[in-house]
């Protein structure tokens, strides 16, 4: 049976041959320890090579506030903790993801914080008007998820960031999707902390990601410990990055991040959108004309290639388990880790069946997904 | 027929337990329409690998692939209990 992976706004899949050949070469080696082996060790020159490569790719000035860390969960962990909110009100969004809700609505619940969580509209779409609305005396700060996992919806982020700075409100931004398939401009879009994940669309390994820490801001850690140096110190060391980043570096990650980073320089990132939204456009050309199945395409801001479905006869986790199971298709269903948004744009409660292809999908992998959701709308069971 | 291995499967919802279940023999016609019983079912048989849906009302939904050795098993309520019932059901399939 033939395979094919179309659940890329969870995890790419495959990763760029650099990607693999290097982190190969990698763990062939020796692990020098950080910082002490002179020249045999590379470590310390991936690791700066991959910071200076993400500073270029976020146009962030000092590349040291870019902290690794274990993906944007971690980074937003560390973002919304470690700002330390205290009596203070915060503004979210419904298209926001649990690494996003579930922080913040612990801190509601320990009474740290009041939240208001802003709605999108039927496209997944947040008007920044109704952001403005919410702010109070007691405000401090917006967390906006830049693009949907869900519907692939883009903010606008520059608004959004312009009523952040009118009302001197932290500005939080989660690009887990955006990053590597948007430019993300994170010092002229003044974002305060940007949270982004290496597995996605820099088609880094799972288990790596970063938080942009804007100058002038501190946080306080949420992780203490070894850092390879000033071990005779026994507080965290208040260099950064090593403030924040205690433990042993996640070198395979940054390995593949920073070779995904470079697979993303020389492919060039308007390259590898216009291939993904070719094969997108082509589902939903093909698929909105079946009766049995409706494409919650959600609006021209859908920029991620992301593609979801509703049908009819058949729950969103059951169309996943077919096409998975009789046709050997990776999709996903549910509710992708954001349960709000189901509500604005329709799919609540189950969720929906999302299609998202990578940059390696071929017009065949996605024929075949098409020839494949025809077979299952023209089938009538009993 | 045999539960051979049985593991827990992610699972947006609460309130819910999900289990793949693996048998020793391949899963035929006859099986489903035993577990079926008179139960409610959807069945797929023009897919190449024909789909299938049992609810078991109130208790579980079974779904799975004719000719394929897993199924999976979604445990509404008390999923231990329902989940032993289960288990008899399928020892007794000769």
């Amino acid at each position: 049976m033939k395979k094919v992976y179309l659940n890329n706004a969870a995890t790419s899949y495959p990763k760029p041959i650099s990607v693999l050949t290097a982190v190969n070469e990698y763990l062939s080696k020796p692990p020098f320890h950080s910082a002490r082996a002179g020249f045999e060790n590379v470590d310390n020159d991936i690791t700066t090579e991959c910071r200076n490569r993400l500073a270029k790719l976020f146009n962030v000035n000092d590349a040291n506030r870019i902290i690794f860390t274990s993906g944007s969960t971690e980074s937003l962990n560390l973002a919304i903790l470690g700002s330390e909110f205290n009596n203070a009100h915060i503004i979210t969004t419904n298209t926001e993801h649990n690494s996003v809700l579930r922080p913040l609505k612990t801190l509601e619940r320990e009474k740290r914080i009041s939240l208001s969580i802003v709605a999108s509209d039927t496209c997944g779409s947040v008007s920044p008007d109704d952001i403005e609305k919410e702010i109070n005396s007691k405000t401090s700060a917006i967390v906006i998820n830049h693009a949907s996992n869900v519907t692939g919806i883009v903010q606008d982020l520059k608004s959004i960031s312009e009523i952040a700075n009118k009302y001197n409100l932290r500005f939080i931004v989660d690009a887990s999707q955006s990053a590597g398939v948007i430019d993300i401009d994170f010092t002229g879009l003044n974002i305060d902390l940007l949270a982004f994940t290496g597995h996605k669309s820099l088609f880094g390994l799972q288990g790596i990601g970063g938080l942009i820490i804007k100058e002038g801001i501190t946080l306080k850690p949420i992780k203490f410990g070894g850092t390879g140096i000033r071990s005779d110190y026994l507080y965290q060391p208040e260099d950064l990055p090593l403030f924040y980043e205690a433990g042993t570096p996640n070198m395979p990650g940054i390995v593949s991040l920073n070779e995904g980073c470079k697979y993303i320089e020389k492919t060039g990132m308007i390259s590898i959108a216009n291939h993904k939204k070719e094969l997108t456009g082509l589902i939903r050309n093909s698929i909105d004309e079946l009766p049995s199945v409706r494409v919650l395409d959600l609006s021209e801001k859908n920029n991620l290639a992301i593609i979801n479905l509703m049908f009819y006869d058949f729950e969103p986790e059951d169309a996943s388990y077919i096409l998975e199971q009789s046709f050997g298709i990776v999709t996903r269903s549910g509710l992708h880790c954001a349960p709000l948004i189901h509500i604005s744009i329709g799919s609540n409660p189950l969720g929906t069946v999302r299609i998202s292809p990578s940059h390696f999908n071929t017009i065949d992998d996605i024929q075949y997904l098409i020839d494949s959701i025809k077979i299952i709308c023209e089938g009538r069971g009993f | 027929m045999r539960i051979v291995d049985s593991k827990l499967i992610e699972n947006c919802f609460e309130g819910t337990d999900i289990k793949e279940i693996l048998l020793d023999k391949e899963i035929s016609k006859e099986f489903i329409f035993y577990l079926k019983g008179d139960s409610f079912m959807q069945y797929f048989p023009m897919f190449s690998k024909p789909f299938f849906k049992i609810d078991v009302s109130g208790k579980y939904i079974i779904k799975g692939i004719v000719g394929f050795k897993t199924l999976r098993i979604i445990l509404k309520q008390k999923p231990t209990e329902v989940y032993k019932e289960f288990e008899r059901l399928v020892n007794n399939f000769e």
